[in-house]
């Protein structure tokens, strides 16, 4: 048996923290910390040309999430999916104690700790194999809606919207409005809704 | 079909290849090896026992101390752990290729020279290896188009990035 096939137990960061954190079954046991889409924030950065080093690019992301969050960088942890043949990346940021304190917590209750992803991440590399390079990839979960929009295989806009059950707008309104943002037509995008609230959307 | 995101916020290295394992085993072994060759036969141990409370203990000098100190914190440095993340980033399928690998082992620099078919994936290298837990910090020193459309050159984008190993880990 392979150990990369071992299950790994699945923590929930939601809105208004962390599930409580048994310990490890067994020392070393995987764990998973899957952070809400609701506390995570996400924007597209356009590949700055002459970019040399990773210092740059990290002061770079932190610029663009003060200025479009307006909250201090510093209390976040920001990643950037460099992917070599796009124009533009997605950028997501979680807070800082989820990626640093929370993975230390669990690594003294005895969990090894394999990923600390979003949902929305977690999902789309889940099912990124089965999508087109024109999608609308929609996670619609009890906590809140994520669409992401890639258009030719590169990320064009990303929202995360109230969940569809606290929504005055329905899914496809939310689509239109996140295309228009992005001057896209929701014409060449095939909409792909995972999570508990897919029915909700088709 | 679209390629997975390498968003992933865990603190650690997700994984280990099993040539990772190979060359882990191998230097625990190494380790291993080399503090039995290290230690003395008890006759040899016994002998400096019945002659410590002759001889003054010796502590050594600044410059010895230095020495010591510099050689722990080379033997402290993630070296396998870069060695796996070389292998994985550029082994084989990979979108470059290493043509030579010099390590400043004072400033825990390794400086990397290799050569790839764009220069965009040259260019994105940087952060694909900053987000591998033994680099603290790797940085696009230079990179230039070799030959031109005669030559055919299969990679004729040559780059030299730095990195900058993580210590203490």
């Amino acid at each position: 048996m392979s150990l990369r096939k071992t299950e790994a137990a699945i923590l929930h960061v939601t809105r208004s923290g962390p599930r409580p954190l048994q310990k490890a079954p067994r020392h070393g046991a995987l764990l998973d910390i899957l952070v809400t889409d609701r506390v995570a924030r996400y924007w597209i950065l356009e590949r700055p040309p002459g970019l040399a080093g990773t210092a740059e690019l990290d002061l770079l992301a932190a610029e663009r999430f003060a200025a479009i969050y307006g909250d201090d960088p510093a209390d976040w942890t920001i990643r950037v999916d460099p992917a070599p043949w796009s124009e533009r990346w997605l950028v997501c940021a979680i807070p800082l104690r989820y990626a640093t304190e929370l993975p230390r917590t669990a690594a003294a209750e005895g969990w090894r700790v394999r990923q600390v992803q979003s949902r929305y991440i977690r999902e789309f590399n889940r099912c990124c194999r089965h999508l087109d390079a024109n999608t609308a990839f929609c996670v619609a979960a009890r906590e809140c809606t994520t669409i992401g929009l890639i258009v030719q295989g590169q990320w064009r806009g990303i929202r995360v919207h109230p969940p569809l059950t606290h929504s005055s707008a329905g899914f496809d309104t939310l689509l239109q409005r996140d295309c228009r943002q992005a001057d896209l037509s929701t014409a060449v995008l095939r909409p792909v809704v995972v999570g508990s609230l897919r029915a909700m959307a088709n | 079909m679209l390629k997975p995101l390498a968003i992933d916020f865990a603190p650690t290295r997700r994984s280990v290849r099993p040539a990772g394992w190979l060359a882990s085993g191998a230097g625990a072994v190494l380790l291993a090896v080399a503090g039995f060759a290290w230690l003395p036969p008890a006759h040899v141990e016994a002998s400096h026992m019945t002659e410590a409370s002759q001889r003054q203990r010796v502590l050594p000098d600044g410059d010895s101390a230095q020495a010591v100190d510099m050689a722990v914190r080379e033997l402290n440095l993630p070296w396998l752990a870069v060695l796996d993340a070389l292998n994985s980033e550029f082994g084989p399928g990979a979108d470059a290729v290493l043509l030579q690998v010099d390590t400043d082992v004072r400033r825990a620099i390794v400086r990397l020279e290799g050569a790839a078919n764009d220069a965009a994936v040259v260019q994105s290298y940087p952060a694909r290896l900053r987000a591998l837990g033994p680099i603290a910090e790797a940085t696009l020193v230079g990179q230039e188009v070799r030959g031109d459309a005669q030559s055919h050159h299969s990679r004729p984008v040559r780059f030299v990035i730095e990195l900058r190993m993580r210590e203490g880990t």
